[in-house]
């Protein structure tokens, strides 16, 4: 039975090791002097000094910050309505709204943005930033609404009721013993609509406008061409802040995991 | 990149709802003030998820706005459609059963063999890449495989010419995808993994049962449900790649996926492209379909013959 344990253990330890690997490849060749991210290995920083050289990256870089600023502000009070009026709603509402945002996410993102795009022709948008901002909207909101929907699910509701019996009109229940709770969870979504939106490649290389370069987008345009090291430098500098947001986004709900999955058993 | 709600909000994921402890009723506020709230977000959802599914349909039967089968038999008459679209269904469902081969040991050994603390650790290592850029992980592969990068220099040492690559062959196109469509089967797996409750196997080995007995009577029929989840969301999502392919597969390792992609942005014939996409979509689902009838057989078989 041990063997048998230590063996199950090893092999996960190994496919975390082949996960990992690519992202340390990358962390580590751009500190790297090769300009082709060959070896042997050199230290240097060279790239990222030249990073506020590069023009094209840094504009695109803050294309992305914009976009999924604007679209995390649009998603969070979007989805934590929707998440407040879907914990009441009938069933069949609720139902109804979950699989739609459960197809979002589970639909190849070219086929959803194949029919995006004709719906934005239809009311006349064509490709636009309009039509970019919603497209991300949609595909990020859900995630707000997966992260709040569930907080306010498992929220004690004797905890209003007490507030109500005591005396506190709806106003001051939701101000005073609601809001609080469900704060944590609102930031929680907040920053996984954010990363969420940051990192769509697909959805944003099909619905932005033509002149318009998100960071990945403008990366795709850049691959073809070869490993370019300011795009090794910049990927490490995201990588470290994804990580970063969801080590918050671990602190702020207690278990990042659960977010994507749920389980009967307690952790 | 990929995708995962393991199951809708409220529902768990072997299909009950959620809590089976009867509820205390909440206080409910007037049904106006939940219209209210739930009044955008559904009319987002309505215009811009379910308005596009219905947008595929309408375009992918239309030609200069009269309804037609042209854009279908144009996709199913095009030898090179067909091939790639074959190419395709097999090449995802090579990367899915691969992926959760390797995802579901990993898995059970993280749900079960694993203290409380490191899961958590881990969980979170496995996380990152499933919300990391695709396009970052695959400039981080790029990296690693390239030639005289660190893993042809490693080859190298066991014979390998360190100047050779897989990049830009379908084997790099292939291997990327296994790699993106592993955390998706971790975190199914691993809901599957915690479903199998302990007592249950602790009862089969103390009636006797051997390990392969446990294995295919016991663990399987458990778990087959949650492995169908897993093989839809990997499945489906796979058969959509295009930037795979596109940067790492070469000539002969592109996809139904890039034909779209180079139909959408030509923007020439966009009833076309949708067509495509709708008879890969079907495609699709209906291998989903097959597969998860037959595992779900096994599983029944698995029940009647106990």
């Amino acid at each position: 039975m041990n063997r048998h344990r230590l063996l199950m253990k090893a092999w996960l330890g190994l496919v975390l090791v082949v996960l990992a690997l690519p992202i340390l490849c990358m962390i580590a060749l751009s500190f790297n002097r090769s300009r082709y991210g060959t070896l042997p290995f050199h230290f240097s920083l060279d790239w990222y000094r030249g990073l506020a050289g590069d023009t094209a990256l840094i504009d695109a870089l803050r294309t992305s910050i914009e976009l999924a600023a604007e679209v995390t502000v649009l998603s969070v009070v979007l989805g934590t309505l929707l998440s407040f009026g879907v914990v009441r709603a009938r069933p069949v509402v609720s139902g109804t709204l979950s699989q739609l945002q459960l197809m979002v996410l589970t639909v190849p993102a070219i086929i959803l943005a194949a029919g995006l795009l004709t719906v934005f022709d239809w009311f006349g948008l064509g490709q636009s930033t309009t039509g970019l901002v919603i497209a991300s909207v949609v595909t990020s909101m859900p995630f707000v609404v997966l992260v709040v929907s569930a907080r306010l699910r498992d929220l004690d509701p004797r905890y209003a009721e007490a507030s109500r019996t005591l005396g506190a009109g709806p106003m001051r229940t939701f101000a005073t013993i609601t809001a609080p709770l469900v704060a944590p969870a609102i930031v929680a979504g907040a920053l996984l609509a954010f990363v969420m939106c940051f990192n769509n490649f697909a959805i944003q290389l099909f619905t932005a406008p033509i002149g318009v370069s998100t960071l990945p987008v403008q990366i795709y345009s850049m691959v073809r061409l070869g490993v370019t090291p300011d795009v090794i430098a910049l990927g490490t500098i995201i990588v470290c802040c994804t990580v970063a947001i969801i080590v918050i986004l671990h602190l702020v709900t207690g278990s990042a995991a659960r977010v994507f999955i749920r389980t009967n058993k307690e952790d | 990149m990929t995708d995962l709600m393991t199951s809708p909000p409220g529902l768990r994921p072997d299909g009950t709802t959620a809590g089976t402890v009867p509820r205390t009723r909440r206080y409910r506020p007037g049904a106006a003030a939940t219209t209210a709230m739930l009044a955008p977000g559904t009319v987002v959802l309505l215009l811009f998820a379910a308005a596009p599914m219905v947008a595929l349909l309408v375009t992918g039967f239309s030609h200069d706005s009269a309804f037609t089968f042209a854009n279908f038999s144009k996709v199913l008459h095009t030898a090179v459609y067909m091939r790639l679209l074959v190419r395709t269904l097999v090449v995802a469902l090579i990367v899915t059963v691969v992926s959760l081969a390797v995802a579901w040991p990993a898995a059970w050994a993280l749900a079960r063999y694993v203290g409380p603390r490191p899961r958590q650790l881990i969980l979170v290592l496995v996380i990152v890449p499933y919300v990391t850029s695709q396009l970052l992980l695959i400039y981080g592969f790029i990296t690693l495989i390239q030639s005289d990068g660190p893993l042809m220099k490693v080859l190298s040492l066991v014979g390998l010419d360190a100047h050779s690559s897989i990049m830009y062959t379908p084997a790099a196109a292939v291997l990327m995808m296994i790699y993106e469509s592993i955390p998706t089967g971790i975190l199914v797996m691993y809901s599957a993994a915690t479903q199998v409750d302990d007592s249950v196997l602790e009862a089969a080995r103390a009636l006797g049962a051997g390990r392969a007995f446990v294995l295919t009577r016991v663990v399987w029929p458990l778990s087959v449900n949650m492995l169908v989840i897993g093989f839809a969301l990997t499945y489906v999502q796979t058969v959509g790649a295009f930037a795979e392919p596109g940067i790492l597969g070469g000539p002969s390792g592109q996809l139904l996926g890039n034909a779209i992609e180079a139909q959408l942005h030509s923007g020439t014939d966009r009833p076309f492209a949708i067509a495509m996409a709708l008879v890969l979509l079907l495609c699709s689902l209906v291998v989903v379909g097959l597969v998860s009838l037959v595992l779900r057989r096994t599983q029944g078989d698995g029940r009647s013959r106990r």
